[in-house]
C-alpha cells in the first residue's frame, strides 16, 4: 500500500500517523519525492483502514499495490533511483558504458583493454573472474588472481570495476570491488541475495534467462529489503525457439521494467546475441529504447579468447559503437 | 495507542481553524489534533485507536441539527465523553486586496452559510453562494485560489492562519450563535482528562413501537420520575417507511440509580435502546 501526502505535511500528524502504523507492525518506507512525499507500507496491510488513512488531512491519495515487489515498484519511488559508483551516476537516462573481457586472462591483457575502452568512453570496466560456465570442464576463471588483475587495472586507469559474484562466502574477497554482478544463472540465489542486501555495494542484477520480469523484480526486493538501494537491472536475453542469436534480446523490457520500477535498466547485447558483429546494431536499438546503460564485451583478440570470443568486439568496434550511441542519446534526449 | 510527545491525539473534521478545532483546543488544552476529511473517519480514528478522542458538532441553536453527525450516530457505535458550547462568531474573509463589492462568490461549510443567510442575502444576486467540507477548507480554499473573487465565511482564527483580511465582522443572523460539540471516546475512557465536574447530561438513541400512544408513554415515565429532558430529536431510518429513531437527552440525575431503572423500563418496551453516555457538558 502506498500513501501519497500531500505537499508539507504537519509532522505532528504525520508522527501520530506512522506510530499508529509501526504499532500495527506495519514497516513504514518514507520516499521524498521531487513533487510529493510517499509511504510505502510493508506487512499486513489487509486489515489497514484505507478509507480512515485516504481521510487524513495530510493524506493526498492512498492505493493498494498489487505487485508482491514493493521497494523495487515505481509506485513506492516515483523517481528514478540513480546508483552512484565513485563519480559514475547509472540510472535515470544515463547511458552509462561498462566494457571489458568476459574473462581476465592476464595483467598485459586486462590492463590494455582497460585502457583502451577508456579511452573509448566506457565508464566502468568489466571482467570475469569467477566465471560460472556450462560445463565443469571449460575455463573456470582466474578467481582471486582475477580480482587481483583486475584492482590492477582500476589502479592503471581510474575505471570502477565490476565482476560476478558466485557465492555469499566469496564476499570478503570483493571488497574493493565497485559492482557487484550477479548472473542470470544466480538471479534466484536467494542466500546470495539477502547477502547483497546486507552490504551497500551496487549490484548488478542480470534477468534469468527463463525468468519473467517479476522474478527478476522479486529477486532485486530481495536486496531492496535488505537495506541495499543501489540495485541496477540487467537484461541479457532469453530462451526462446530461436537458435540463430544465443538468446532473445528483449528490448521491449527497457521501457517495460522502467515503468513497473524505478530502478536503472540496462542491456546486454553480448550475451543476448552470441555473435560479436550483431552486437552494435542491438546496442544502438538498447541506446535508442532508452536504456541505462550498457554492459559489453570487448576483447583485444576475439579469435583467442579463452571464453565468450565470437561475441566479443574489438576496441576498434567499441570505439566506433560509442561515437554511434553519443549521437543517438543526443538525438534521443528530452530535455 | 498512538502519543505524539506524551500529548492525547484527538481527531477532529476539518482543517486548522475549523470550530471544530477551537471546540478541541477548549476541551483539550494539551491535545495533538489529526484532521479529517469527514465526520465518519473521527469515528474510525477513535475505533482503531488512531486517536483517543474525537470530537463532533452536533447541533447549533440557529441552524439546528449537523444531520451528516446524527446519520453516523444512528448506525456507529460511539460513546460520549464531554460535550460543549462553543460560541460560534463568523467572519467574512477575502484576500488582502479584495473588497466587499467585488465578491461574486462565498464559499462556507452548509451550516455556516445557514447561519448567516440575512447577511449574504444581502450582498445580492450576482454573488453565488457553494457549499464545501468546512469552514476552515473554505478559507484554505480561498487562500489557494487564483480568484480574488472569492471569499469565505469562517472563524475570525483563519484569518490569520490562512493569511486572509477580514471583510466584514459578526456576520451570523443571530449574534447568540452557538454550537454544541461532544467529545467521543472508546467505552473504557470515563470523561477526559483534567476535567473532573460530575456528568450532567445522558444521551440515549431509542427505536419506538409504531403504536397509538408510545411516544407519549414513554415521555410519560421520564415525568413520573421527575427527569428533565433536554432534547429530544427525531431522524429517520433509512430505507424505513417513515419510522424514526429518537435521540433524547436527560438532565443527569443525582441518583444513578433512578437512571438505571428507568433504562431497564425504557428496553421493555422499546426494541432498541443505546445509552451513548452520561458526560459532563461545559456551558
Ligand atoms: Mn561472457
Amino acid at each position: 500500500m502506498i500513501v501519497i501526502l500531500k505537499q508539507n505535511p504537519d509532522k505532528a500528524q504525520l508522527d501520530s500517523l506512522l506510530e499508529w502504523l509501526k504499532a500495527q507492525n506495519i514497516e513504514v518506507h518514507p520516499t521524498v519525492g521531487s513533487h510529493q512525499t510517499i509511504l510505502g507500507l510493508i506487512g499486513d496491510t489487509s486489515r489497514v483502514d484505507v478509507d480512515l488513512i485516504s481521510a487524513l488531512d495530510i493524506v493526498d491519495n492512498v492505493k493498494r499495490v498489487q505487485e508482491p515487489y514493493k521497494n523495487a515498484n515505481r509506485k513506492f519511488h516515483p523517481d528514478d533511483t540513480v546508483v552512484r559508483v565513485g563519480d559514475v551516476e547509472i540510472g535515470g537516462g544515463s547511458l552509462t558504458l561498462i566494457a571489458g573481457p568476459c574473462s581476465v586472462e592476464s595483467e598485459e591483457q586486462i590492463i590494455g583493454i582497460a585502457k583502451a575502452v577508456k579511452a573509448s568512453g566506457a565508464q566502468v570496466l568489466r571482467g570475469g573472474a569467477f566465471k560460472p560456465r556450462t560445463s565443469p570442464y571449460s575455463f573456470q576463471g582466474m578467481q582471486i588472481d582475477g580480482i587481483r588483475l583486475l584492482l590492477k587495472a582500476k589502479e592503471a586507469t581510474g575505471l570502477p570495476i565490476c565482476t560476478e559474484i558466485m557465492d555469499a562466502s566469496q564476499l570478503p574477497l570483493f571488497d574493493d570491488v565497485d559492482i557487484l554482478q550477479v548472473g542470470a544463472r544466480n538471479m534466484q540465489n536467494f542466500s546470495l541475495l539477502k547477502s547483497l542486501g546486507k552490504t551497500r555495494k551496487p549490484v548488478l542484477l542480470k534477468r534469468g534467462m527463463a525468468c519473467s520480469y517479476q522474478d527478476l523484480l522479486m529477486s532485486a526486493e530481495y536486496i531492496l529489503a535488505g537495506g541495499n538501494p543501489n540495485v541496477i537491472l540487467c537484461e541479457r536475453g532469453i530462451r526462446t525457439f530461436e537458435t540463430y542469436t544465443r538468446k532473445t534480446l528483449y528490448l521491449a523490457c527497457i521501457p517495460s521494467l522502467k515503468a513497473l520500477s524505478h530502478l536503472p535498466v540496462i542491456i546486454d547485447p553480448s550475451h543476448a546475441t552470441g555473435k560479436s558483429q550483431l552486437v552494435p546494431s542491438m546496442a544502438c536499438a538498447a541506446a535508442a529504447a532508452g536504456a541505462d546503460g550498457l554492459i559489453i564485451e570487448v576483447h583485444n583478440d576475439p579469435p583467442h579468447a579463452k571464453c565468450d570470443g565470437p561475441q566479443s568486439i574489438t576496441p576498434e568496434a567499441f570505439d566506433k559503437l560509442n561515437r554511434k550511441l553519443t549521437a543517438i542519446r543526443n538525438a534521443i534526449r528530452e530535455d | 495507542m498512538s502519543f505524539t510527545e506524551g500529548k492525547i491525539p484527538v481527531a477532529v473534521q476539518g482543517t486548522r481553524g475549523a470550530y471544530s478545532q477551537l471546540a478541541a483546543e477548549k476541551m483539550f488544552p494539551d491535545g495533538s489534533f489529526l484532521y479529517f476529511k469527514n465526520f465518519g473517519a473521527v469515528i474510525s480514528a477513535v475505533d482503531q485507536k488512531l486517536c483517543r478522542f474525537g470530537v463532533l458538532p452536533l447541533e447549533n441553536n440557529t441552524y439546528g441539527s449537523v444531520r451528516a453527525v446524527y446519520r453516523l450516530l444512528q448506525t456507529r457505535e460511539v460513546s460520549i465523553a464531554y460535550a460543549m458550547r462553543l460560541k460560534i462568531d463568523h467572519v467574512l474573509l477575502a484576500k488582502e486586496g479584495t473588497a466587499l463589492q467585488d465578491i461574486r462568490r462565498v464559499i462556507s461549510h452548509e451550516q455556516a452559510l445557514g447561519q448567516c443567510e440575512t447577511f449574504l442575502h444581502s450582498l445580492g444576486d450576482k454573488v453565488s453562494i457553494d457549499a464545501c467540507l468546512n469552514t476552515a477548507v473554505a478559507a484554505r480554499m480561498t487562500a489557494e485560489s487564483d480568484d480574488p473573487a472569492l471569499a469565505a465565511v469562517s472563524s475570525p482564527e483563519c484569518a490569520e492562519i490562512y493569511g486572509l483580511k477580514v471583510l466584514k465582522r459578526h456576520i451570523a443572523d443571530n449574534n447568540s450563535n452557538f454550537t454544541r460539540f461532544i467529545c467521543i471516546s472508546g467505552k473504557e475512557e470515563s470523561g477526559i482528562p483534567g476535567k473532573s465536574e460530575k456528568p450532567n447530561r445522558l444521551s440515549l438513541i431509542l427505536t419506538i413501537p409504531h403504536r397509538p400512544g408510545m411516544l407519549s408513554g414513554i415521555l410519560d415515565l421520564f415525568a413520573e420520575k421527575n427527569i428533565n429532558l433536554l432534547k429530544i430529536e427525531s431522524v429517520p431510518i433509512p430505507g424505513k417507511d417513515f419510522e424514526f429513531m429518537f435521540f433524547i437527552d436527560i438532565e443527569e440525575t443525582e441518583n444513578p440509580e433512578t437512571t438505571r431503572k428507568i433504562l431497564t423500563e425504557l428496553e421493555e418496551i422499546c426494541p432498541v435502546v443505546r445509552c451513548l453516555g452520561s458526560y459532563y457538558e461545559e456551558y
